[in-house]
């Protein structure tokens, strides 16, 4: 198989993407349309509301001059998709409320024969670079959790069985690891009841 | 001759004819200019193009003073020029704002798509991906990339690192002089030391004069570095630039729609006409091509729609077949890009390039790469790597 180093560039692609319009027909969708058509998008022109089709688009392009909450099948900001805002008006209301919708990147009305491409590759990437950092910050999370969850059960191990908590650690880790068991489950399986830690105390014993 | 009543319409010829890439600049506005005589000559045009000519002398920022003054104040709706995409550049918010249309017929990088912009020129899936198609099989993948410090060279290596790594080879190295620096002593010396299989170049002018005779003086201590060898591949030379270089060239590679070699069966009297226009020994080449094909659609869509508005011509252009010297040529209204066929020629001698390959027929112009499949040319590439392997 062909070698490919971490440096070798790939040429961002949006072939078959399915892309939704969220905006009134005119010269602007248009324009949009015909930009996507290059990149071999296939474009669905909405307004008012975005269908159940649109809302599986692979990108959302939407109206920051007559756009509101309603017209998205999900609340504000949290689009499953990269979204791009079609700015005309700079008036801060109108910006207040497009940047509510968490938008990916934006563009500036009127539309013309450019500005689709490089929109798409800001977006995409800014949409997957935010996933990854809620992936982050959602393990984060539950590690954070998790944590009280392991101090409980050491101060349970120490409280019940006279141990130090060096000793109360090993022995959690030691029982997580002959039940294949990150730590922090079976801290929270040993808290789980007084019958369950006794079980396991048992299964422990010879 | 006297036209008493036609109608004429001005026409705009935007080339650098001095400058760092004035042979390019001239080649392109002898071939704009012989077309326009041959239209202004045709009783069969009911109508004559008055040509305007301007010389920015290969300074970007004059281009776009430049091209105001032919679209504003001539009244240009039509603007034959520019050979960088630098210059292009500069010229697009013009010919956008005066609704005014470009003609462009050099090669570029590709990634746009303007509506005041007709593309004769190859974009990359007509230039860097048949060359690299020719000699990664027969040369192989560690290539040395060498260009000009602008968008050009910037994007055609950044397409050719990503031929290169998905086919496991690699640039050895990537390098860029200033526009017409000829500074090229470093760089002959690195690639002395790092011996790649080739060569890339999108050096322009004298930059890439300077390079292909330092890197001649290197072949004649170092037979490793002759052009059989490790050959320098260009994706924008043309016979019109092969007399500055001069006997280094022989041997290395260019990427171009058009070559004098080439048979013509599609306009068997053009070579003809074009060697009795520009006499001595000066060759045609795909600029000269490119500006006369240019102005030979304009004429032929202005007479179909008798108007020269944007509006009327560009239907026309991208709506159907012209007969050109580059053969039969359709325009892509999706994208404003014509097909165009991609030929690959090796220097043989001075003003000429003998064709080593041509694609069997005109490729659809892909600017945004959304065809590209980088793993095509990687497996030709294992399969000559294996073709070699079983012959020893």
């Amino acid at each position: 198989m062909a070698r490919r180093d971490a440096s070798t560039p790939r040429t961002p692609n949006f072939r078959d993407w399915r892309a939704a319009v969220l905006h009134p027909p005119g010269p602007v969708a248009e324009a949009l349309q015909r930009q996507l058509a290059r990149l071999s998008i296939q474009t669905r022109i909405l307004w008012p509301d975005l269908d159940a089709a649109g809302a599986e688009a692979d990108v959302v392009f939407f109206d920051a001059d007559l756009g509101h909450d309603q017209q998205f099948p999900w609340p504000a900001g949290g689009a499953p998709m990269p979204t791009v805002a079609l700015v005309g008006s700079e008036a801060p209301g109108r910006l207040e409320w497009a940047l509510a919708q968490r938008p990916c990147a934006h563009m500036t009305k009127p539309v013309g024969s450019g500005g689709v491409y490089s929109a798409l590759v800001i977006a995409s990437h800014a949409f997957a670079e935010r996933r990854a950092l809620q992936q982050d910050i959602a393990a984060l999370s539950a590690r954070l959790k998790g944590r009280t969850v392991v101090a409980r059960a050491l101060a349970r191990l120490m409280a019940e069985r006279g141990l130090d908590d060096a000793a109360a650690m090993r022995l959690l880790r030691g029982e997580a690891m002959d039940r294949g068991r990150t730590l922090e489950d079976q801290a929270s399986a040993l808290l789980a009841g007084p019958e369950a830690a006794a079980r396991d105390r048992g299964g422990r014993r010879p | 001759m006297v036209r008493g009543f036609r109608h004429d319409y001005p026409i705009g010829l935007l080339y650098s004819t001095t400058g760092d890439y004035a042979a390019i600049g001239r080649d392109a506005l002898d071939g704009a200019l012989m077309a326009l005589d041959e239209v202004n000559a045709d009783p069969a045009f009911p109508f004559a193009l008055r040509p305007l000519v301007e010389n920015p002398g290969g300074v970007a920022e004059r281009y776009r003073a430049r091209c105001e003054d032919l679209t504003r104040r001539q009244g240009c709706r039509h603007v034959v020029g520019t050979i960088t995409s630098l210059s292009r550049k500069e010229v697009i918010p013009v010919v956008e704002k005066h609704d005014a249309l470009l003609w462009y017929i050099a090669p570029y990088e590709g990634f746009e798509c303007c509506d005041n912009v007709i593309y004769l020129g190859a974009c990359p899936n007509q230039h860097i991906v048949p060359m690299f198609h020719h000699v990664l099989p027969r040369h192989g993948t560690r290539a040395y990339l060498v260009g000009s410090n602008y968008i050009w060279g910037w994007e055609t290596n950044r397409i050719a690192r990503e031929l290169l790594g998905q086919c496991g080879g690699e640039a050895v190295a990537e390098r860029y002089l200033a526009l017409g620096s000829e500074d090229v002593p470093r760089i002959v010396a690195e690639i002395a030391e790092k011996r790649p299989d080739f060569i890339l170049s999108t050096l322009i002018g004298p930059s890439s004069y300077a390079f292909f005779r330092a890197i001649g003086a290197l072949a004649a201590e170092d037979p490793a570095f002759k052009a059989e060898r490790m050959p320098i591949v260009n994706c924008n030379l043309t016979e019109c630039e092969l007399g500055l270089i001069g006997e280094a060239g022989i041997g290395h590679l260019s990427a171009a729609v058009w070559f004098a070699d080439l048979p013509e069966p599609h306009d068997p009297g053009f070579s003809a006409r074009a060697r009795a226009r520009l006499g001595g020994d000066r060759p045609a080449s795909a600029h000269l091509v490119g500006g006369y094909v240019a102005v030979r659609m304009l004429a032929e869509c202005i007479r179909e729609t008798g108007d020269d508005t944007i509006a009327a011509v560009r239907p026309v252009a991208t709506g159907r077949r012209f007969d050109t010297p580059l053969g039969p040529l359709v325009v892509d209204p999706r994208t404003n890009h014509a097909a165009l066929t991609p030929h690959l020629g090796r220097i043989a001698g001075p003003g000429r390039f003998e064709v080593v390959e041509s694609a069997r027929g005109p490729v659809a112009a892909d600017p945004y790469l959304v065809d590209f499949a980088p793993e095509r040319l990687a497996a030709a590439v294992r399969g000559a790597r294996a073709r070699r392997m079983e012959g020893g």
